[in-house]
């Protein structure tokens, strides 16, 4: 009787993740599928607008190949800088390096905005000093406004593979080179290069998935007139209700990413040697000679620029408020601002009840993220083959673009007359399933690593399976868990793409509150916008420094899982 | 011939190495031996000039090569875990040092083969290192580092990663190939057997200096310090007080012992240490520098017999002989006074 009660629990545990994938994953993207295929046979080759489509696809392939061209050739001496220099700073500039990595792109766009947009610091400078009477630069809306956020963003992936890579290159191994008579530029080419290869393909195929699923860089930083596929299933959805044509356009964006994917699984694989060095960080050393002290200096200036400037900007725009008299004043009349509801508003709500919303959608997310991610964990249970699947079965979700789960989830739930009360819990559906391959790359190899003779003796000792799991398994995996939570948390916080196929406009998110406010016109708009952008900034930056704290990131085993979202 | 002159190396704000002077003869083997930790690795890679330092000098043949760079220094470098790079194939690796030395790709060749031949690892030129055991990467990275003809071999605990069976066999075919170069060698090890083993002279570093040297027997008979005795295995101890100086003559509680060998001269009432090593102790009918014991266990070690005796006023000793004793017999064990230790 009871053991019968057992075997049902466990059966529950093991289908209910596949289910909920089954449900709110595959069904959802069949949907898609179906509806394009259909209207394909009815309207066969020639029916559909093929310019568009090569359009997009093109203009895909060439921001992204350019974004990655870019980002790997400054994130080579970046990662040089992290994998070989001791230096004050170091630690500020590691973790100001990673920040990136977790920040929404509204925040992004926010903070380059602050920086060089129309109403940005250098603008309102350039202005105050030659007395002009329009913004100078004009970097918004531009291919080059893309290419900067998406370096902003990438740059850390770059840094972190590479470092980690070359940190992790036992030093030993150029030693012995070295004493065999390499000189140092034969060590580079012929130990330190051939080594660090996998991970360089690795770091530009994980950039050029990213800058190709980008969505919310390409939307809020190129305007109107760049479409990636991304950007036109969204215009093709959100403007045309030409459902058939975006549903073709996530197919094609979802096949191209499996591509991506595949390339990365793969190369992942090629070179299994373990280069861990014993003690860690015994690679770094001081900068001796003059040219290394440059170096240095040159790159802390260049990464301080790049990736803090921004959000010190936007931070500084949400608390400078002009004065009337062509001065300024610290004052915090913007965020005072969020909390009333004036006529004007778009909403009928006071913008901060957007935070209270993004709140309890991250919570529910990533409660219901950490919850699938360890059923998942406990089921695959150490198995090695049903682990690989298992990885397999969760990067689908992970290789496809949140604009595509958007519109999934959008035509699966979405269009029915009862829809709009669905609404908010599609959602943290959404961000659940962008979060679980995140959750699931932390928590599965903890509980992996646990060796199975614990288990064996707690059961030996007389605990049941539950009992094990509750007083062994998870006391052990709680750091993974916890990190999952606040990994998740924060995604789901920062959301963009699916969001804006599911958000209903009287209860809206954080991010999309910020988007809409940053296309409105007047200077109080705007500083609401930074204001928002603001509490976004700060409280991703806290997860990401508790995360940080739980120093379960910072390990090379764990890089490769690492992906974030940017859409 | 190498000249290590007063080095000093500080890391992380402690000095590791506090003012290391040695000489390598021609053909000499000298070992580094010292606790892990204690900044052995770090002078061989100081001497290769991998590693810089706050001060001293390396002079080769009388010329100071401080600043030269390690790859123009010829000097050979075994590392632990022995660092065989992990994209090339055995014989590439084996290779490397011929190439960096120009040499022609028939003659690398042949040297190559010789090399894998001289380990006994003919056949295995083609395989990729990272299928390799334990043992067999030890002897690729012996014939990587000995095919460029090294003028001086440095090998960092080369048995250190191999399991007890694997130490045995490949320790004696090490010391064959190493006895039949005529090079010098620093062999840096924290395991005092091999140390023994293949020292024909002994460094000892601790607390960065180095502490005591000499020929494996002198240091192991003669250790001038109860931390230098104890690292080389005389776990036999007593304490006493000095009876007479001339001759030296200490009473402890399990009986009174003439003793050979002083360190830190001893005065007469003076509170001492005495050791006594394990070989030391013979069955006396008689007199002359007795302990009584009782035997109270008796462990088989193959070659002979470790038994383990209390002594009067409850202390303990443990003591080698060839032939088991009787548990619970009474017995007189005699020492010659010069293989007793006394430790002011």
């Amino acid at each position: 009787m009871k053991s019968e009660r057992m075997k049902a629990g466990r059966l529950t545990a093991w289908l209910l993740p596949p289910a909920f994938l089954l449900i709110f994953y595959f069904y959802p993207l069949g949907r898609v599928l179906a509806l394009s295929l259909t209207e394909w046979a009815r309207k066969g080759l020639s029916g559909w607008n093929w310019e568009i489509v090569s359009g997009a696809i093109r203009f895909t392939f060439y921001q992204a190949g350019l974004s990655t061209l870019i980002t790997v050739l400054l994130g080579v001496p970046a990662a040089y800088l992290f994998s070989r220099f001791q230096f004050r700073g170091r630690e500020f500039l590691r973790v100001a390096a990673t920040l990136p990595f977790i920040l929404p792109v509204v925040v992004v766009a926010a903070g380059f905005n602050a920086l060089i947009g129309p109403r940005g610091w250098l603008n309102l400078l350039l202005m105050q000093v030659f007395d002009l009477a329009q913004a100078p630069i004009a970097i918004q809306n531009s291919l080059a406004a893309i290419l900067l956020a998406h370096v902003f963003y990438n740059l850390s992936i770059v840094m972190r593979v590479l470092s980690a890579a070359w940190e992790g290159i036992d030093a030993r191994l150029e030693n012995a080179a070295r004493t065999l008579g390499a000189s140092p530029a034969r060590v580079l080419r012929e130990i330190t290069l051939p080594l660090l290869r996998p991970a360089f393909i690795s770091a530009i195929l994980l950039v050029f998935l990213f800058d190709f699923t980008s969505f919310g860089v390409i939307l809020m930083m190129g305007g109107p007139q760049f479409t990636t596929l991304e950007v036109e299933i969204y215009i093709q959805t959100m403007q045309f209700l030409n459902l058939p044509l975006a549903g073709l356009l996530a197919m094609i964006q979802l096949a191209f990413s499996m591509l991506i994917i595949a390339a990365l699984t793969l190369s992942g694989r090629s070179l299994g040697v373990p280069t861990m060095p014993r003690v860690r960080q015994e690679n770094l050393r001081r900068p001796r000679r003059t040219w290394e002290k440059v170096f240095i200096s040159a790159m802390a200036v260049f990464l301080l620029t790049l990736l803090v400037l921004p959000l010190l900007a936007l931070t500084a725009q949400s608390i400078l408020v002009p004065d009337g008299s062509g001065g300024w004043q610290i004052s915090l009349e913007y965020f005072r601002r969020l909390f009333e509801n004036p006529r004007q508003s778009i909403f009928y709500v006071p913008p901060i009840t957007a935070l209270r919303n993004s709140q309890l959608y991250a919570l529910a997310s990533s409660a219901l993220a950490l919850g699938l991610g360890l059923l998942l964990a406990n089921a695959a249970g150490g198995r090695r083959r049903l682990s690989r699947w298992l990885n397999w079965l969760v990067m689908l979700p992970l290789g496809t673009s949140a604009v595509t789960f958007g519109l999934a989830l959008f035509l699966a739930f979405g269009m029915s007359a009862a829809a709009p009360r669905w609404y908010p819990l599609l959602i943290p559906l959404a961000h659940a399933l962008i979060a679980l391959p995140f959750v699931l790359r932390l928590v599965e190899p903890a509980l992996r690593a646990i060796p199975p003779n614990l288990r064996w003796a707690a059961a030996a000792l007389g605990a049941s399976p539950r009992l094990v799991w509750r007083t062994v398994e998870l006391p052990i995996i709680r750091r993974a868990a916890v990190t999952g939570f606040v990994y998740a948390f924060a995604i789901s916080l920062g959301e963009f793409g699916a969001t804006s196929f599911l958000t209903r406009p009287d209860i809206p998110t954080l991010p999309i509150a910020v988007y809409r406010y940053l296309n409105l016109p007047g200077a109080l708009n705007f500083g609401q916008a930074m204001a928002m952008a603001v509490i976004l900034l700060a409280v991703c930056t806290a997860s990401m420094l508790l995360v940080d704290r739980l120093q379960l990131t910072n390990t090379a085993q764990t890089d490769k899982g690492e992906l974030t979202d940017h859409a | 011939m190498l000249e290590v002159n007063r080095i000093r190396k500080y890391y992380e704000g402690r000095l590791l190495l506090d003012d290391i002077s040695f000489n390598v003869a021609e053909t000499e083997t000298v070992c580094l031996l010292g606790p892990s930790g204690g900044g052995k690795s770090t002078l061989l890679r100081i001497i290769a000039g991998l590693e810089e330092m706050e001060g001293g000098q390396v002079r080769w043949n009388g010329e100071d090569i401080t600043g030269l760079p390690a790859h123009l220094r010829r000097f050979g470098l075994m590392f632990q875990d022995y660092a065989l790079f992990p994209h090339m194939s055995v014989a590439q690796n084996v290779a490397y040092g011929l190439r960096m030395q120009g040499i022609g790709e028939s003659e690398i060749q042949k040297r190559v083969i010789e090399a894998l031949e001289m380990v006994n690892m003919p056949g295995f030129a083609g395989r990729r290192v990272t299928d390799l055991s334990g043992g067999e990467q030890q002897r690729v990275a012996l014939a990587r580092a000995l095919v460029a003809r090294p003028r001086l071999l440095m090998l960092d605990e080369p048995l250190g990663a191999l399991d007890r069976a694997l130490r045995e066999q490949l320790g004696s075919e090490l010391k064959h190939v190493l006895d039949h170069m005529d090079i010098p060698v620093i062999y840096v090890t924290h395991d005092q057997q091999e140390a023994f083993a293949f020292a024909d002279r002994l460094l000892i570093l601790h607390d960065g200096r180095i502490i005591q040297s000499g020929a494996p027997v002198q240091l192991y008979e003669q250790p001038e310090s109860l931390w230098l005795a104890d690292f080389l295995g005389h776990r036999n101890r007593l304490a006493g007080q000095v009876l007479r100086q001339k001759p030296l003559t200490v009473q402890t509680a399990a009986g009174t012992l003439q003793c050979g060998r002083a360190f830190g001269s001893p005065r007469t009432g003076q509170a001492v240490t005495l050791v006594l090593p394990v070989g030391a102790a013979r069955l006396a009918e008689t007199d002359g520098n007795i302990l009584p014991a009782r035997v109270r266990q008796v462990q088989f070690q193959g070659v002979g017999y470790m038994i383990d005796f209390l002594l009067a006023g409850e202390s303990e000793a443990a003591f080698f002989f060839n032939e088991p004793l009787a548990v619970d017999a009474q017995v007189n064990l005699s020492f010659a006074p010069q293989a007793i230790l006394c430790y002011a």
